[in-house]
């Protein structure tokens, strides 16, 4: 017994020797792949001789897009990391949607609502903010560049705003997209009298004087601009009714 | 003793002395040693202060929470520090120009670029003063005459290696002393001089006025940066406006990628909506630099004393219950009086037990569409650029935001730039359509000019704005049912909406059927 206890104990005292040389070893590679992670970290860019070890900081409640932000990014060699980059990305181009066109889309996805985007853009446009109709439907066209609704509404705006290069980056685009889109007559109708030297829409069929923004008979309307007057009676009727209204106290109430 | 800056860090007092210490021996040692020495112990402490005040800086900027008098202490070391490293910059240089070309090319970039951390920090203490910018001037036109105003350098600025030039660095100082005149806050300075850190390389000035009204600097006199062409003789130098409309579109092309740029550094730490804001600004000021000059709009001086309501709750609560009539002028001791008298007996349960306090102003002048109010007795302590503001004057009350916040010309209050929205609000009931419970919200009507209703709007809060719904109004026999579907102009908390009428209907009158196909409405 006393044999097959100090065999026992040999057999343990060995085990236990190599679990720990396991653990050494383990740990020494553990240690080695953190420098040599930390040696492949590019040098910081700044030299500093500072005598000071400087204000201590402390981590700080961050907004979800900085926490997001300080999670370590593929950049760091973490290939498994691309999905969250990818994700923090698709978050800054929502808070920047939601910022940016604040009451008109409160992320992406929403642009793909394309009457209610080509609505927002009309109504930029009308109010001398051409550059911002531009941006919220080039957004529009990011998030579905298969609807050709936002593509054709740009290009109304392109030709309205006398964007020629903006009107032939389009109207490639949509040829390109759809040889046999039914709107493809219009756009080079329109693509003519803007950029008539552009032999993607044919010959020069001579000046045109028809170049109206809205509903006229002459231009598409891609932009969905309202056909009659109704819309502007009733906001000078609205606006009437205020202002006929006392100075003082609220008035009207629910119907 | 050490000084505790809300919540991120502590600083010890220590601390902050040893680097006074330090710059108060590089002045002293920069009358005894030679240019190439001078410049390299500036190069030295330049480091050290960047790492150190780029830590308190973090702190100060990102936090979200309002500054405590040791914070205010800290920014108000901070610029000090700048603005005596900028000095021992601009007289070291001075001596270098004659002895060593390349010491004294790199302390004329050191003084223009802590030329310009100042004016940044003059946003943080809201400190406003008469700008003199001689010396600048001629430092800019002793870089041109030796030929060295567009020569690269790398430079450790903001925690990155830049390659700047002396041109760049001057015109970085222009612009953030343009821009701190009080309408931005601290967070939107620091990104618009990252972005202007970011463009330096490709910041290149003419000396031909480009078409329109680019910002022209005039380097013999002691003016900042002005809009138009030059009228008369002498050195100018202009900002063309291509190069920044490029790189407003490579800021504006990285956020539709979803990024953030510069992707690194203190302002990729700040919220994507104050990013946005400075976007508004650059456009707007882009767009102005493409007209034709344009007189300033005729002001007239006026000296009333007038009441002002700040933040939305405040106009309404006025709208709803006006305050007693202020006479026009009065003496500074009753007009004391008057802010502290509060607002007993208003009809909130909390001013029955604590007295709001009434804020009164002195309007300074006012034009067609601005007026400029000096703060009285202390009572728009809170006022920032972006707050919407009522003020009352002869009974009326008239709508705004602030667009500029500067220590008045006394030194102990503020001066308040306002830009008014249109015509005086009225208080308009509307409850969500399809009935709904109870009595509906009260909302801020805003007559635009005309009477067309094209340019009229709604003040709201930003939540209510998101909700997105149709509201239903009755007015007299008519009946309209509304949706804000736009903003025209936003500050902090608030608002103000472009709406669409999409149905309208009046007692015994048929109601008109819109012949747009899908029924989309126009916008009022």
């Amino acid at each position: 017994m006393q044999g097959g206890g100090a065999v026992s104990f040999a057999t343990g005292f060995v085990v236990t020797f190599l679990a720990f040389l396991g653990v050494v070893a383990a740990g020494l590679a553990i240690a080695r792949a953190l420098k040599s992670r930390a040696l492949a970290r590019p040098p910081a860019p700044i030299p500093s001789a500072a005598p000071h070890p400087g204000p201590r900081a402390r981590p700080l409640p961050d907004a979800p897009v900085e926490r997001a932000r300080a999670a370590p990014s593929s950049a760091a060699g973490f290939g498994k990391d691309e999905p969250m980059e990818a994700a923090l990305r698709s978050k800054i181009r929502d808070r920047y949607i939601a910022a940016r066109f604040a009451g008109i889309a409160k992320c992406s996805g929403d642009l793909r609502n394309f009457e209610r985007t080509i609505k927002a853009a009309r109504l930029f446009f009308e109010e001398d903010r051409g550059e911002r109709a531009l941006e919220l439907l080039a957004l529009a066209i990011e998030e579905d560049p298969a609807c050709e609704p936002t593509r054709l509404a740009r290009l109304e705006l392109a030709f309205l705003l006398h964007d020629a290069a903006l009107f032939g980056e389009g109207a490639r685009e949509l040829r390109q997209l759809n040889p046999q889109s039914p709107a493809w007559g219009e756009v080079a109708r329109l693509g003519r009298i803007l950029a008539p030297d552009v032999a993607l829409f044919g010959p020069p069929q001579g000046p045109s004087v028809h170049e109206h923004y809205g509903a006229w008979p002459e231009m598409p309307n891609w932009l969905h601009a309202s056909w009659d007057l109704t819309a502007e009676v009733r906001a000078t009727d609205f606006h009437r009714a205020v202002m006929a209204s006392p100075p003082t106290g609220v008035v009207g109430a629910g119907h | 003793m050490e000084l505790e800056l809300l919540p991120s860090c502590t600083v010890s007092s220590d601390e902050l002395a040893l680097f006074a210490r330090r710059v108060a021996v590089l002045r002293d040692a920069a009358g005894v040693l030679n240019p190439a020495q001078v410049a390299a112990q500036f190069m030295e402490l330049h480091l050290d202060l960047e790492r150190f005040v780029g830590e308190l800086q973090r702190s100060l900027v990102v936090s979200s929470l309002d500054w405590t008098d040791e914070d205010r202490a800290v920014c108000r070391w901070i610029h000090d520090m700048n603005s005596r490293v900028a000095q021992i910059g601009r007289s070291a240089m001075e001596r270098a120009r004659t002895e060593d070309e390349q010491a004294a090319f790199l302390l004329c970039a050191f003084t223009f670029y802590y030329t310009g951390e100042c004016e940044k920090w003059d946003v943080a203490l809201r400190a406003h003063h008469a700008h003199d910018f001689a010396a600048l001037h001629a430092l800019m036109r002793w870089a041109i005459s030796i030929g060295r105003a567009l020569d690269h350098t790398p430079l450790a600025l903001h925690g990155r290696s830049i390659s700047c030039t002396l041109e760049g660095l001057y015109f970085r100082a222009l612009l953030l002393a343009r821009f701190s005149a009080g309408n931005l806050n601290v967070k939107q300075i620091e990104i618009l001089d990252a972005w202007i850190l970011t463009w330096l390389p490709v910041v290149a000035a003419v000396g031909e006025a480009p078409p329109g009204s680019a910002l022209r600097v005039d380097l013999d006199s002691s003016a900042g940066l002005q809009r138009g062409p030059r009228h008369g003789p002498g050195p100018s130098l202009y900002l063309p406006q291509e190069p920044i409309e490029r790189a407003y579109r490579s800021i504006v092309r990285a956020f539709h990628e979803g990024r953030m740029l510069p992707t690194r550094g203190l302002s990729s730490e700040l919220r994507v909506e104050e990013h946005v804001a400075v976007l508004d600004l650059v456009r707007k000021g882009l767009d102005e630099s493409k007209e034709v000059p344009r007189p300033r709009a005729a002001r007239r001086e006026v000296s009333v004393i007038v009441e002002i309501f700040i933040g939305v709750a405040e106009i309404e609560r006025e709208a709803r219950n006006p305050s007693a009539h202020l006479p026009g002028a009065m003496a500074l001791r009753s007009v004391k009086a008057i802010t502290q008298s509060g607002t007993h007996g208003r009809e909130r349960p909390i001013e029955e037990i604590y007295d709001q306090q009434r804020r009164v102003a002195q309007m300074l002048d006012r034009s067609e569409r601005g007026m400029r109010l000096e703060d009285l007795a202390d009572s728009c302590a809170g006022a920032v650029p972006g707050d919407v503001i009522g003020v009352k004057m002869d009974g009326a009350l008239h709508l705004g935001s602030v667009a500029r916040v500067t220590p008045s010309s006394t030194g102990d209050g503020l001066t308040l730039g306002v830009s008014l929205f249109g015509l005086a609000p009225r208080l308009v009931r509307v409850v969500p359509a399809g009935g709904g419970s109870g009595e509906g919200v009260v909302l801020m009507f805003v007559g635009g000019d005309d009477a067309s209703g094209r340019h009229d709007g709604f003040l709201v809060g930003e939540r209510f704005f998101s909700e997105d719904k149709v509201l239903d109004v009755a007015l007299g026999p008519e009946r309209f049912s509304l949706r804000l579907n736009r903003v025209r102009d936003r500050g902090r908390g608030w608002i103000l909406a472009g709406f669409e009428i999409v149905e309208s209907e009046q007692a015994g009158r048929k109601p008109p059927q819109a012949a747009s196909p899908g029924g989309i409405a126009s916008p009022s």
